[in-house]
């Protein structure tokens, strides 16, 4: 079980960034999720991690060891494919076995006997009993899906890195696969990094989570943090429902007030410890749906009135998209709650629960002293809030 | 949304709309485009191709201006380079790369530098090159008399001529005029056995291929013969229309007509198999997308099919374009009539030996040119290759096909259609069968038929030629695949510098005219431990393996572009290193698509001519089948003669049939790897 | 965690690969080194020729086959059959033993070149006695200067043309019996389609061989008059078996043949006939000679003792060879009496008093003649062409009368001038003679005469055309 450090990476393709700045130390025994949309770099730095990138810029370690410039089949990973790549000329039992065959050890290898074993307990360990002879086109995605994982854990690697692995898989499958590949996660304890688009996944399975966006990574924490204190507007955007307000700041303190466009003022609190706010400065609060509520709990509760211009019913929440001046928002109130079309309301949201985030996305973090990005200069800045 | 639906209603048509357009003329005008379009396409290329010679001088230019600073800049790139190869490469790859540049650099690139070397000096106080443009017969030129393509002559038959424009023009518009002719044909066939399911599509699909079949000298006299006013066809048609008492005009195909007409018909085969791999790639939820907006029919195919798979057909007609203007055998058929004589490629063949039977420098400066069309065109096409799939890729091309049952009515027309342009396009190859049996040429209508021919094939010599030509092919393919997938290998998966010059180097054989490099052989080996002076054979397996090399190259390329690479990286993953990987998981992958390709080059060894026939001369014992096809041709019947050099052209074409339709079935859409590109 | 049962020796690949590699090279190397030696004592003759594989194969079994053959344990013969441009490279390289076939013109060349041995020996004297001199006024010896013969013809063989007869009588043209007939306007009646097939000088040795008949029995203007207003009827075909061949299809009706092509074609196709030309032919004997200074000069001998034995030389009669003999007496053999229809061809051929023909003229200017040859009626010929069928159609237009026409055609068909360093000289036996030696070893003098006289002679064609359009 490694420790990753990857130092200052950047890897280009052509005119591309395709990912910059990352700075991370990934923890030993720890289930880290990149998570991101489409083209944010993710899979890029998984394939930096298991080899298949040389990075432009930056070193990669494993404990001490640095591995940069290490070939793929020397790094000791165990990469589980988004599409399985399951070698269609062998049997199941096969394409398990092929690293075990591969195994050298002071130029001992593995006798038959013991690859026999070995593949026998991998294949238990990821339910697939009986299945040793099929060949790939005779399993289902499931069964494919559970094949490649054996295949990336019989060589018993130092980092376990799966790219999307469940995103073929339909719903009920792939929370099954999910409570699957944290019990083995647990179980042997190896440093995983895992690669998703879906926030929910992110969410639930781990134990870190990087945000990451046009290649760069917004925010690095536990999911907690990531959900109660985005760092960026994008964190803050991509996980979970948010209500943004771009409001101009008016006073600074430990609580801001911030001025709304139609001259309501909110107060706030940064999630972003330590980034240099000024009077004047256009910043966005950000307020999750389930904080605005009809009754007010604290006399410092802002106040935020609007127009209720569409009422969702969800079984389990009433969705109220309402306009604040030109501003949409929206909010999450108990299914009983009286609310219309066209009925003004008046919603309520403690200080605490208003985020107050500066424009600028990674560009504002690196202004913050004592974070990864602090003075990098940004190379050909591609990013925008 | 609303505001602009009612704006329209309450204003006259006239400013949205407008009424559609005549569909012939719509139909004309994108044929148009599509010429004028391919045209421009060249154009922009050779327009590109200068500026990127320009830029090559210009920064040569700049490099010299600072020498210090750019050497340094240029070295520390070099000591980069070296790292990615160093990286890329490991000592099993580094190997196969030094055999393939070893292999390739004495036996292509030294004879070939030999030949033209000569051409670039000064000789005898004149620079060669401007003696070639002294000669008017190569300046562009016509004159009015020069236009009579059509000339009716009093003996009752009608000569079709080609234009008389100087020996670089000539070559050029042949090749443009039957690159047309090989587009409009091949794509046709290649729609058709694309979409449409008939009865006997199967048959058909092999048959289109048979163009391909290579019938070397034998071709030539079955041509004249069936092609001659007094020939063969012409005779067929007289009687048959006096039958209704209708008097047949003969016809007779000259000069650059008839080459343009000869090759047009063999090589759409080229394009068929591009065209036809293009069109099974398309995606049919794009056709089906347009159907749903409201195209069909021709519509449909002119504004969506068509144009997804014009890089499959561009690469096909610009490979047919480097064939036509290289072209030796037809010219040759023709060349009692001048015009055919005035095309490039028959020129550097008169002009290559001196009279002391050294090489003249003025034939390899002919060759200079040609070569630079021919390489022109070569880069063109690798720029299409690489774009040849608009919209495969992501599932590997590999969709249920929008076909449609044609009515019986319909199939009947098409046979009939199609069956008589296969008949002009099989005119050699049905002229050397239907030579092989005959007994002799004369005026009668049907010849003799007889089985005597074929007692040749009983000769010993014959047997041994036969014998030693499969050996030959089969040792020279063995090495073709070894090298060959490492090529193909090192091109697709390492990405080293220089992978792009690798790529070029092993497909160049393909541009390069065959008695160049047979006179390169001669000149440079002959008597040296490669071709001691009574023993050609080593230097003929040789020339075998760097001529046909690109075939198997290509199909394994093809195979390795349908295998993912994340195959391999899967395989790295678990610790294989590179060679295990390439062993246990890329091999068995590829296989299919190597064989295909080994089957290929070994047929295309069996029938290669130019420097079998140099190098065999030397040793007759040693010689393969091609050189005594052209000596049992040259001899005298009863034994030798036309007759049976007819049957032994059989025996090369049904081998040659046997591996086509066999290699066809295995390579089934990415069949245009047969082509080689 | 790994135990110890579990593991076991690897076994490292890249040995693997360096013991196969190994393995492969020293195989190999076994294999050259142990390919089978040549047997003791056992011989080869090789013999550099340009006769054909029928003859090849039919001789080579005969020869072996012999006494001599069987004494001198001769057991196989070597061909080497390279084009005669490339006999200097091939004979220099070393090796050859006999060189056989090709015309008497090569010939002259190789011993111009230093090629060949001095028939001298009491064994070739004997031999050289059984063969005449002469046949017909051509010579089937040539000596040295020191009087030595060098080579020695073993066959000969007769020039004339092949007609095909259904085209002839297609098309109304009558059967030709002499070269000047071919001149006649009526075999440009049908132009643009040609009713005569030449073959283009370099080429072919057999036609050019056909082309010096003319020029040296006729004149040499007159020989190119006549060869003009022939090319203007015909279509040159690049090599003697496409040229017979083009009678053979029907293509044209007229084609100049070798006799063995034309009674070959005889033979196979009904409608051909091979035509011997009264009193303008010629008989040429086709050569054998040795290699000078050859290792095998005993077993070269004896193959031309073979050679020019009754017995050997009836072996010419075999289906698919069909040559004249230098020796009379092959017809008197066993097998020669089975060919009386050859033996008649032969004394006619004998009969034929032909022109008288030199020699040393034609190897002191064949590559000068060919080369004009070329340029002249080859790259020039749409203009020629064109001219000559004006010609005719005014001819027969009664435009023009036939004095009228060969006064034009003269025009046409006489020797070009070309101006070379600033002096004109028009193509004459002297010219001809002069640059014969440049024109064979230099390619650019020769690429560079040949572009001006093409550029002379279409210019020439030009000024007769505008002359005949200015007379009718």
């Amino acid at each position: 079980m490694v420790t990753i450090h990857l130092v200052n990476l950047r890897k280009t393709f052509g005119d591309v960034i395709a990912t910059d700045d990352v700075n991370m130390d990934l923890e030993e025994g720890k289930l880290t999720t990149l998570l991101g949309p489409s083209g944010c770099g993710k899979t890029t730095l998984l394939r930096l991690i298991a080899g298949f990138y040389i990075p432009d810029r930056g070193r990669i370690f494993f404990d001490d060891r640095d591995v940069t410039e290490i070939p793929p089949n020397k790094r000791k990973t165990g990469m589980c494919f988004q599409n399985y790549a399951l070698w269609p000329h062998m049997t199941v039992f096969d394409n398990i076995s092929y690293g075990l065959k591969m195994k050298r050890m002071n130029g001992m290898k593995y006798t038959p006997a013991a690859i026999a074993n070995r593949v026998e307990k991998v294949i238990d360990l990821v339910h697939m009993q009986g299945l040793a002879n099929r060949t790939p086109h005779q399993l289902s995605g499931g069964q494919q899906q559970r094949v490649a994982l054996a295949r990336a854990l019989v060589i018993e690697p130092d980092v376990l890195l799966l790219d999307e692995p469940l995103s073929n898989l339909d719903a009920k499958l792939r929370h099954e696969m999910r409570e699957e590949i944290m019990r083995i996660q647990k179980e042997l304890s190896i440093t995983t990094v895992y690669v998703t688009h879906d926030q929910n996944e992110a969410l639930s399975i781990s134990d870190m989570v990087a945000v990451m966006d046009k290649g760069y990574i917004q925010q690095y924490a536990s999911p907690k943090e990531i959900y109660a204190r985005p760092q960026t507007i994008f964190v803050a955007d991509f996980i979970g429902k948010c209500t943004f307000i771009d409001a101009e700041i008016t006073s600074l303190g430990e609580y801001m007030k911030a001025r709304l466009p139609d001259g309501q003022v909110v107060s706030g609190r940064s999630p972003l410890e330590g980034y240099p706010f000024q009077v004047g400065e256009r910043v966005r609060c950000a307020v999750r749906p389930e904080d605005l509520q009809t009754e007010r709990t604290d006399p410092t509760d802002n106040e935020i009135m609007g127009v209720a211009n569409e009422v969702v019913y969800l079984g389990s929440n009433l969705e109220i998209h309402f306009k604040v001046g030109d501003i949409d928002a929206v909010s999450l109130l108990p299914p009983d709650a009286p609310a219309s079309k066209g009925d003004k309301i008046r919603l309520f949201a403690p200080r605490a629960n208003v985020m107050v985030l500066p424009l600028g996305g990674v560009d504002a973090l690196r202004k913050i002293p004592g974070h990864p990005l602090y003075s990098q200069p940004a190379a050909v800045s591609s990013s925008a809030a | 949304m609303a505001e602009v639906s009612e704006t329209t209603e309450s204003e006259s048509p006239g400013t949205e709309m407008v009424r559609q357009e005549n569909l012939f003329v719509a139909v004309l005008r994108s044929l148009g485009n599509l010429v004028i379009g391919l045209f421009k396409g060249i154009a922009q290329r050779i327009i590109r191709f200068v500026k990127w010679t320009w830029r090559g001088v210009v920064r040569l230019a700049g490099f010299l201006r600072s020498p210090a600073k750019n050497t340094r800049i240029l070295s520390d790139k070099f000591i980069s380079g070296v790292h990615t190869f160093r990286r890329e490469m490991d000592s099993l790859s580094s190997i196969q790369l030094l055999a393939i540049i070893i292999v390739f650099g004495v036996f292509l690139i030294a004879p070939l530098l030999k030949v033209v070397v000569g051409s670039f000096t000064i000789q005898e106080g004149e620079f060669v090159i401007l003696l070639l443009l002294r000669n008017p017969v190569f300046l562009p030129q016509w004159s009015p008399a020069d236009f009579r393509v059509i000339r009716p002559s009093p003996s009752g038959i009608v000569e079709i001529w080609g234009i008389e424009m100087g020996v670089i023009l000539n070559s050029l518009y042949v090749a443009a005029i039957v690159t047309c002719i090989a587009v409009a044909l091949g794509t046709f066939f290649a729609y058709l056995i694309a979409r449409y399911e008939f009865r006997g599509k199967t048959i058909l699909r092999t048959v289109l291929l048979f163009p391909m079949l290579s019938t070397p000298f034998v071709g030539a006299i079955g041509i004249k013969w069936f092609l001659g006013g007094n020939g063969f066809l012409n005779n067929l048609a007289s009687a048959f229309f006096s039958w209704f008492g209708l008097t047949w005009t003969r016809i007779e195909f000259h000069g650059l007509a008839a080459i343009i007409l000869v090759q047009g018909l063999s090589l759409f085969s080229l394009v068929y198999l591009n065209a036809y791999s293009s069109f099974v790639s398309i995606d049919p939820s794009l056709e089906e997308q347009a159907e749903n907006l409201g195209a069909k029919g021709f519509t449909l195919f002119r504004t969506v099919t068509l144009p997804l798979a014009m890089p499959g057909i561009q690469a096909g007609a610009i490979l047919a374009f480097i064939l036509s203007i290289e072209d030796l055998g037809t010219p040759i058929v023709f060349s009692e009539d001048l015009q055919a004589q005035h095309c490039l490629a028959y020129q550097v063949f008169i002009n290559i030996t001196s009279e002391s039977g050294s090489i003249s420098p003025i034939g390899p400066a002919i060759g200079m040119i040609l070569l630079a069309f021919a390489l022109m065109g070569f880069l063109a096409i690798r720029k299409y290759a690489a774009l040849r799939s608009y919209a495969s890729g992501s599932k590997g091309g590999q969709w249920n096909p929008r076909t449609r049952r044609l009515s019986a009515r319909a199939t009947v027309l098409l046979y009939l259609l199609v069956v008589s342009m296969l008949f002009f396009a099989l005119i050699p190859q049905m002229s050397v069968i239907l030579l092989s049996f005959a007994e002799y040429r004369s005026s009668a209508l049907f010849p003799p038929l007889t089985l005597d021919n074929f007692a040749i094939l009983m000769n010993s010599d014959i047997q041994g030629a036969l014998t030693r030509t499969l050996s030959y092919a089969g040792i020279a393919t063995i090495g073709i695949v070894l090298l060959g997938v490492s090529a193909a290998y090192i091109i697709s998966r390492r990405k080293i510098p220089g992978r792009t010059a690798l790529d070029l180097l092993v497909t160049s054989p393909i541009a390069i005219p065959g008695t160049v490099i047979a006179a390169g052989y001669f000149t440079l080996f002959y008597n040296t431990p490669f071709f001691p002076r009574d023993a050609p054979m080593f230097l003929i397996v040789m020339s075998y393996l760097v001529r046909k090399f690109p075939f198997t190259v290509r199909a394994a390329y093809a195979g390795l572009q349908q295998t993912p690479v994340v195959m391999e990286e899967a395989s790295l993953n678990v610790g294989a290193g590179r060679n295990t990987t390439f062993a246990k998981i890329v091999v068995p992958l590829i296989g299919l698509s190597v064989l295909a390709g080994a089957l290929l080059s070994f047929v295309y060894c069996v029938s290669e001519v130019s420097t079998s026939l140099l190098l065999g001369g030397a040793n007759y014992y040693q010689a393969p089948l091609t050189y005594w096809i052209n000596v049992t041709r040259a001899g005298l019947p009863p034994i030798y003669g036309i007759g049976p050099a007819a049957a032994l052209g059989v025996l090369m074409m049904s081998m040659q049939m046997v591996v086509i339709t066999v290699t066809n079935r295995i390579l089934k859409t990415r069949a245009s790897a047969m082509t080689g590109i | 965690m790994v135990s110890s049962g579990e593991l076991q020796a690897g076994r490292n690949v890249k040995t693997i690969v360096i013991v196969v590699v190994i393995v492969a090279v020293l195989g190999a190397a076994v294999v050259i080194i142990i390919l089978p030696p040549p047997q003791v004592g056992e011989q080869t003759l090789t013999i550099l020729t340009r006769h054909d594989t029928s003859i090849q194969s039919v001789f080579e079994t005969a020869f072996l086959a012999t006494d001599f053959a069987k004494q001198n344990n001769i057991k196989d013969i070597m061909w080497k059959t390279q084009a005669g441009s490339y006999w200097k490279q091939v004979i220099d390289g070393g090796g050859v033993d006999v060189l056989w076939g090709g015309g008497p013109t090569l010939f002259d060349q190789m011993q111009r070149d230093g090629h060949l041995q001095s028939l001298n020996s009491t064994h070739m004297l004997t031999v050289l006695a059984r063969v005449p001199n002469e046949i017909a006024g051509a010579d089937m010896k040539r000596n040295n200067t020191e009087g030595q013969t060098i080579w020695v013809a073993a066959a000969i063989s007769s020039f004339g043309f092949t007609i095909n007869k259904a085209f002839l009588t297609d098309y109304g043209l009558p059967t030709p019996e002499t070269w000047t007939d071919l001149a006649d306007p009526i075999w440009g009646s049908i132009l643009p389609t040609a009713t005569i097939a030449m073959g283009n000088a370099p080429a072919t040795t057999s036609n050019t061989r056909i082309y010096e008949i003319m020029t040296q029995g006729m004149g040499w203007n007159n020989g190119w008059v006549n060869l003009a207003r022939m090319a203007g009827s015909a279509r040159l075909y690049q090599g003697s078996v496409e040229t017979q061949s083009a009678a053979e299809t029907e293509q044209v009706g007229v084609a100049m043949s070798i006799d063995y092509y034309g009674l070959s074609s005889q033979v196979n196709n009904p409608d051909c006939e091979y035509v011997l030309p009264v009193n303008q032919t010629i008989v040429n004997g086709d050569p054998i000679a040795i290699v000078k200074d050859t290792p095998k000069l005993t077993l070269a001998e004896g193959f031309l003792d073979f050679i020019l034995s009754a017995e050997g030389q009836a072996y010419w009669f075999n289906p698919g060879i069909n040559r004249m003999p230098v020796l009379a007496e092959a017809f008197l053999t066993e097998r020669g009496l089975l060919h009386p229809d050859l033996y008649a061809v032969f004394n006619k051929t004998l009969a034929n008093q032909g022109i008288d023909f030199n020699d040393t003229l034609s190897l002191l200017t064949n590559a000068a003649f060919i080369y004009y040859f070329e340029s002249v009626f080859n790259d020039a010929h749409d203009k020629l062409q064109t001219t000559w069928k004006a010609m005719v159609d005014a001819y027969y237009a009664t435009n023009i009368t036939l004095p009228e026409l060969d006064m034009l055609a003269a025009k046409m068909g006489t020797p070009v001038n070309v101006t070379v360093d600033l002096i004109e000289h028009q193509f004459t036996i002297e010219y001809a003679t002069e640059i014969n030696n440049d024109i064979l070893t230099s390619d650019i003098f020769r690429y560079n005469m040949k572009t001006l006289w093409t550029a002379a002679a279409n210019a020439q064609y030009d000024l007769v055309l505008a002359e005949l359009l200015s007379m009718i």
